[in-house]
């Protein structure tokens, strides 16, 4: 298959602080809130990069957008640098990378009836087509009944709305969807019927999809590879199922323990990390991870490790092979 | 009442007025719960499991009004409280932890002050006060806690923050401690800490937990019992392992089913619950769960199953199929 997305030595800063006091108190004025991160999808492919707040994902998905610009690194959509694409060349680029954001009621505006909001991208884009067949279309593609497109936003449940979310992100045929957050806040039975839509939509119509989440039992059913984001770099990636199956880097067992099933007699195998996450304006030294990590070595704190493989594409960064976080 | 008992719910039922009619936000609602004991308050959004923690420690809304029933604390019943009655009894029997500890502390006072604030009913001077509550931070796991309590809220992270509404819940020892999803807001392996802490101070304290959740994982985990709850009536109640092991009523098996957690392949099918929840300003005869059951059969539309007793003791669950006679 055709790598769509390719996504080399991103690295996105933001200010911390003014020009002058940066210089006053001679510190950098800028942190990296993504430190180089690289990868890929392929078309029709699903990615799911996990993180907790503060590591980066949503960061990365609005430098896809062109909502923020890299500060160097290489973003390549089918076969084109758009690293550097201005306004107008994302215009065009938005027809092909839709976007479903966090917050389902909050994005779409409260006084669009759901029929306009899921035309809405095509009326943007020029599309001189049926407007009243094209959201009768779009909505029974996400499963709405025809009689929605007169509701308002806050008529709708919030799976509802996530479900004109999708809609408005299908409306352009695109070939990337960015999903951020996709089931935030719905509940379980919601949140399975959005995976399940969002799994049929990608194999009906081989959309590519990148799933960005905090939550490590999202990306399990849906994704072909997942990625683990932590302080703005990726700490494992590699196959979903490998994974889920074998994880190797100590954050990732512990964000797959915290999930746990509901047994009250399941062995807990609770990893619990001390502290919280670091800033990225005040990177620890050697691996990041080392003052949360239960196995750290005095070298954890010097060297900084480099990606090691554990075969088949999957990578992770730590200096001791971890399987299962046990052992 | 049995001595143990130290919260009976009985026949609760609450309505709010809404611009469409009343809504019957709980009904008939019946729970208990032993001193000492952690129970789990599980349901999806709407299902009144907030609305119950809530008027526990009689926190409803303004347009909130108990219909029905009674809420007894130690014997006495906190529907009927004055206010003067049951400011005796917040903070100092009742504790609250809320879902977001961004909003839940005051913004522009010190940790420090809020806390002797809350200790404002304990004997002591304030210097004792001060050193009480530097000693409750440390306990919860603040840093450096005795110079914490001139820091004011923002200067902590999020998890701290949820530390710092346990250390000032438990602050005044209560014999009831309320948390309302405190854990909703932080990241999953701060979540992890919390749970921890939680249990830790629980058993330190002896106090009696209504833990209110959606996340079934978490409740396995935690919690001594659990009640499940469905559009304002409760479903199922039991011991944590009887109700999670062997789930007697339809809607707790479908909830089990669709956490993905209990999923031990990858399946691009995940079970859901189809339908949505009953109009609750006009409640539906029969069982409320009825228009999304796939076990449904005549007697569920007509006729309000009872919460009936399952093969174990204390275990119960609000289903018709639990008394199934005179059905094929």
């Amino acid at each position: 298959m055709s790598v769509l997305l390719e996504v080399e030595n991103l690295v996105v800063r933001y200010p911390a602080m003014g020009r002058v006091r940066a210089a006053l108190r001679r510190q950098e004025r800028e942190f990296d809130a993504v430190a180089g991160v690289s990868f890929s999808i392929e078309a029709g492919q699903t990615l799911g990069l996990v993180g907790e707040s503060g590591s980066g994902k949503s960061t990365v998905a609005r430098t896809l957008m062109g909502l923020k610009r890299a500060g160097s690194g290489s973003i390549r959509f089918d076969g084109r640098d758009i690293t550097r694409a201005g306004a107008q060349d994302y215009a065009r680029l938005r027809r092909e990378i839709a976007m479903m954001w966090q917050d389902p009621v909050g994005s779409l505006s409260p006084r669009l009836t759901v029929g306009s909001l899921v035309t809405e991208p095509l009326r943007i884009h020029g599309k001189t087509a049926d407007m009243a067949a094209e959201a009768k279309r779009l909505l029974e593609m996400v499963g709405l009944p025809e009689h929605f497109a007169g509701r308002f936003p806050h008529q709708l449940s919030g799976g509802q709305a996530r479900r004109v979310g999708v809609a408005r992100a299908l409306a352009l045929d695109p070939r990337l969807i960015i999903a951020d957050e996709p089931t935030a806040g719905l509940d379980m039975s919601v949140q399975a019927e959005v995976l399940n839509l969002l799994a049929e939509m990608q194999g009906r119509l081989g959309i590519a999809i990148l799933v960005i989440t905090h939550n490590l039992n999202v990306v399990r059913h849906i994704t072909d590879r997942t990625a683990i984001m932590y302080l703005g770099r990726f700490v494992e990636t590699g196959p979903t199922e490998q994974i889920f199956q074998a994880p190797r880097h100590p954050y990732t067992g512990a964000l797959l323990s915290a999930n746990p099933e509901p047994d009250p007699d399941a062995a807990r195998a609770r990893i619990t990390l001390t502290g919280e996450m670091p800033s990225p304006r005040n990177r620890p030294s050697g691996c990041e991870f080392h003052g949360r990590c239960l196995r750290a070595q005095p070298q954890c704190s010097a060297t900084v490790p480099e990606f090691s493989s554990a075969g088949d594409q999957h990578a992770f960064t730590c200096h001791f092979l971890v399987r299962n976080g046990a052992g | 009442m049995n001595p143990e008992t130290l919260l009976q719910v009985q026949n609760l039922s609450i309505e709010f007025g809404t611009s469409s009619g009343r809504l019957r936000a709980l009904r008939g609602i019946d729970l208990e719960v032993p001193k000492g004991r952690i129970m789990g308050l599980v349901g999806e959004s709407g299902c009144g499991k907030s609305t119950l923690a809530y008027s526990l420690s009689g926190l409803l809304a303004g347009n909130g009004e108990v219909s029905g029933g009674a809420i007894l604390f130690d014997g006495a019943d906190v529907t009927k409280m004055s206010d003067k009655e049951l400011r005796d009894i917040r903070g100092r029997r009742v504790s609250m932890i809320f879902q977001d500890p961004m909003t839940a502390l005051n913004p522009v006072i010190t940790i420090g002050r809020q806390m002797l604030d809350i200790q404002y009913r304990e004997p002591g001077t304030n210097a004792e006060k001060r050193a009480r509550a530097a000693r409750m931070l440390e306990r919860v796991g603040i840093p450096d806690a005795a110079a914490q309590l001139g820091s004011y809220p923002h200067q902590f992270s999020g998890g701290m923050r949820q530390r710092v509404c346990i250390a000032m819940a438990l602050l005044t020892k209560p014999d009831l401690l309320i948390a309302d999803e405190p854990t909703t807001a932080l990241d999953a392996t701060l979540e992890v800490q919390i749970i921890e802490l939680l249990r830790e101070l629980q058993q330190e304290m002896d106090c009696a937990i209504v833990f209110v959740s959606h996340h079934l994982g978490t409740v396995a985990e935690l919690c001594d019992d659990v009640t499940l709850m469905y559009a304002g009536e409760v479903v199922e109640r039991g011991s944590v392992r009887d109700v999670f092991h062997n789930p007697a009523h339809p809607y707790t098996q479908a909830l089990l089913e669709c956490d993905p957690a209990r999923m031990k392949v990858a399946t691009r099918q995940l079970p859901t619950i189809p339908g949505m929840l009953p109009n609750l300003v006009d409640v539906p005869q029969g069982c409320i769960f009825a228009s999304r059951c796939q076990h449904v059969w005549e007697r569920c539309r007509s006729a309000h199953p009872h919460l009936s007793k399952t093969a174990t003791v204390g275990h119960r669950a609000a289903c018709h199929l639990l008394d199934a006679e005179g059905r094929t």
